[in-house]
């Protein structure tokens, strides 16, 4: 192997290089067959959390002293890459996930992860009634795989001062909310009602629409279709508002919409839950000043029964198949999702109903809405489009390099659509799913 | 210096075991930092998963759905432009900044060397920053340069087709000051003997430069052009940070890395990760035999 080298000094050496190759490669053989143990109270549990739910891992830490618990945060874009590293080594596996993106709960469940444990029968169904659809973008194959611990359905923000000064009435369907942005144009040009420069426009316009773009039809399929009808009727609102500028080219976070914001330039952003007290309320973004903001219902499209709203994510607590302690780490799943405790002081809007009550509680005094927004919160809670499911793929990079890069550019929202049709076929093939 | 080396030929072979003795930390941080893990790529990127039995095979199965997937050809070409767009002008600029420095030596000198090599002190991913906030038109302070230019808004600057000229520049800034050091110390190896004899011979500073300097440090170039085509092909950090900033500008798979990264952090396909990764380091490997073996590269004195 090496010329020139004492056969001695090589017996001396190859110990060293051997006892390397072994770590490494031990380290990485993969190991077959994972036993499912027993559920066994006493066996401390692994929580891996990020650090906004951490305090709330603590919580439920304090108010049970007998739990054995590790709490650990962790980097939530390598999540998947460790649970698969976990199942090759066969070990380290943590007991209960919080993770932020609703696609875990597919990713999770699926065979090639092999993580998610069925909850169906370790929490209660009458707290699983708690939730009302809540959890049903948790439910895949009809299985109940994760609990939801905060939604993000869409409202109608508005700036109320602004609207009652110019005389405009809050749109309650697309079709008047499309007027008011004519007239918003022509009688207060630079002013804004929207923006369709970010990925959000998928979770706000697309998706409330029942445009089906993650349409999961079984186990492994999906139906896409950009052509229709419920696809065209969003581009064909949006894209003339685009041209006015009643529809902002930017994304809400981008620093012009910070600039237009703090010129009082935004009059309404249909959006997330969060967007009052995230976008809105924050100094570093939009800082803008109290009593001017509330929220509406979200509009209705002509001919549809219900307004529906997106969902701009929402987060999920995920049990290990592998755990040896699976009914307390339901139970710490369960804890987090549902009481009052940590709940009410959470920062988004709960996920389960009577907690959701508690925090409406604590949020009815805040200053900083013109109007108590929780009672339209609390109804488009229950309105989140049904159409639109997780799949294992992310849709949102495929948006952004079709819509919002054609938006952004100067162009129209239709010129993108054929590119996102396309791109998610292709995105969902490739990790496995049948198209239809 | 390659000469000198010659010279101790007959000597060379009873150190020969020292040599290794200095070398064996080197080698063993190679094999498993370095070789095993190459290894591990080259089997994993021959094992295919199969998410519908949950099992695995031996086979090319890896290969075909990357080279087949909509993201693969796209990704290549960015990396070719980009390569195109940066490599010769890094080089250029190297050389160019380092014969100026080499050329009048005199009390500035050390202090144009840190200036030159500062840019390249702030790592990749902070220049990243600081170069957007220098060309985002609402937070620069050459806004109005930029607004000349036509740029008003950061949708307008980091469009998909100024993106590859964007991370070059990136690139071109955090590398060049290095490799001037390098060069300019390479450049020091050149006996004043010789350079004195061509002044006398009526060499002017610019023929000196191209027609003395150059060959003489013709192998740190191709060194400094092996490398930097290796990193520039495993491009990343650029493209990822722009695309988490803007959210719009370019995509998590811009560059062939990024599409690993993808692959393997979005969609757990470790197979289709250890593939790209595999074809990365054949177009590093291929790039730099074609260089070495179409140039003198391990040609001593002796050979000639």
């Amino acid at each position: 192997m090496i010329p020139g080298i004492a056969s001695r000094r090589w017996r001396v050496l190859a110990p060293a290089f051997l006892a390397s190759a072994a770590m490494v490669l031990s380290a990485c053989t993969p190991s077959g067959g994972s036993a499912t143990p027993q559920s066994d109270p006493d066996r401390p549990l692994l929580v891996w959390s990020d650090s906004t739910r951490q305090p709330g891992f603590e919580q439920f830490k304090k108010a049970h002293p007998n739990v054995k618990m590790k709490i650990e945060t962790y980097d939530t874009s390598a999540l998947l890459t460790k649970i698969q590293l976990f199942n090759r080594t066969g070990k380290g596996h943590p007991d209960v996930i919080f993770s932020p993106l609703p696609t875990h709960a597919a990713s999770l469940s699926s065979k090639l992860f092999d993580f998610a444990e069925p909850l169906d029968h370790l929490v209660p169904a009458s707290v699983q009634q708690g939730f009302g659809s809540a959890n049903d973008t948790c439910k895949i194959d009809g299985k109940l795989v994760c609990l939801k611990n905060d939604l993000a359905q869409s409202v109608l923000w508005y700036n109320k001062p602004l609207m009652d000064r110019w005389g405009y009435e809050i749109p309650t369907t697309w079709q008047e909310y499309a007027d008011l942005g004519r007239r918003v144009a022509k009688d207060h040009p630079g002013t804004i009602i929207g923006s369709a420069g970010g990925q959000f426009v998928y979770y706000d316009f697309l998706y409330s629409s029942g445009c089906p773009l993650q349409t999961v039809t079984g186990p492994g399929a999906v139906h896409i279709n950009t052509k229709d009808p419920k696809c065209t009727r969003v581009t064909k609102l949006l894209d003339p508002l685009i041209k006015s500028g009643a529809v902002s080219r930017h994304g809400p976070f981008d620093p012009e919409m910070i600039k237009l914001s703090k010129k009082g330039k935004v009059l309404m952003m249909p959006g997330a839950s969060w967007y009052g007290d995230f976008l809105f309320k924050p100094a570093a973004s939009f800082a803008t000043p109290n009593g001017k903001i509330a929220a509406a219902p979200y509009p209705k499209w002509q001919g549809e029964s219900k307004n529906y709203s997106g969902a701009t994510g929402g987060g999920i607590y995920v049990v290990s198949k592998r755990s040896a302690n699976k009914k307390g780490a339901a139970a710490v799943a369960q804890w987090m999702a549902t009481a009052n405790k940590y709940q009410a002081n959470a920062p988004t809007y709960p996920a389960y109903g009577p907690a959701a009550k508690a925090w409406g509680a604590k949020h009815a005094s805040d200053t900083f809405y013109a109007t108590d927004p929780f009672p339209v919160l609390q109804k488009q809670a229950n309105l989140i489009n049904p159409a639109e499911k997780p799949t294992v793929y992310e849709v949102d990079a495929a948006i952004t390099s079709t819509l919002v890069a054609k938006v952004r550019a100067g162009g129209k929202l239709a010129d993108g659509m054929a590119d996102l049709q396309t791109q998610l076929i292709q995105l969902a093939q490739s990790t496995g799913y049948t198209v239809n | 210096m390659v000469n000198r080396l010659a010279a101790l030929a007959p000597r060379r072979r009873r150190s020969d075991a020292h040599g290794w003795w200095f070398l064996a930390p080197y080698l063993v941080l190679l094999l498993v930092f370095g070789l095993l893990p190459t290894g591990y790529a080259i089997y994993d990127s021959f094992v295919v998963d199969s998410a519908a039995t949950a099992g695995s095979s031996l086979g090319t199965g890896n290969y075909q759905n990357v080279f087949a997937d909509f993201r693969f050809l796209p990704a290549l070409a960015h990396v070719g432009m980009f390569l195109l767009l940066w490599l010769p002008p890094m080089v250029i600029g190297v050389l160019f900044f380092a014969l100026l420095l080499h050329d009048r030596v005199s009390r500035v000198t050390g202090a144009m060397r840190l200036i030159f090599f500062l840019p390249g002190a702030v790592t990749g991913s902070a220049s990243v920053l600081l170069w957007y906030c220098m060309l985002q038109p609402s937070l620069s302070p050459f806004a109005p340069m930029l607004k000349a230019m036509g740029l008003t808004s950061d949708a307008e600057v980091f469009q998909d087709g100024n993106l590859t000229l964007i991370f070059a520049i990136m690139a071109f800034t955090t590398g060049v000051g290095q490799w001037i050091v390098i060069m300019y110390g390479a450049l020091q190896n050149i006996s004043d003997e010789v350079l004195e004899a061509a002044a006398l011979d009526g060499c002017g500073p610019v023929r000196r430069a191209l027609l003395i300097k150059l060959p003489m440090v013709t192998k740190y170039v191709l060194y400094m052009v092996i490398l930097s085509f290796a990193a520039g092909v495993q491009i990343f950090v650029e493209p990822q940070l722009i695309y988490q900033i803007t959210r719009s500008a370019g995509s998590p798979w811009w560059s062939l890395n990024q599409f690993g990264y993808a692959l393997a952090f979005q969609s757990g396909d470790f197979g289709g990760a250890a593939t790209v990764s595999v074809i990365l380091l054949a177009i590093s490997t291929l790039a730099a035999l074609l260089l070495i073996f179409r140039t003198d590269f391990f040609s001593t004195e002796m050979d000639r």
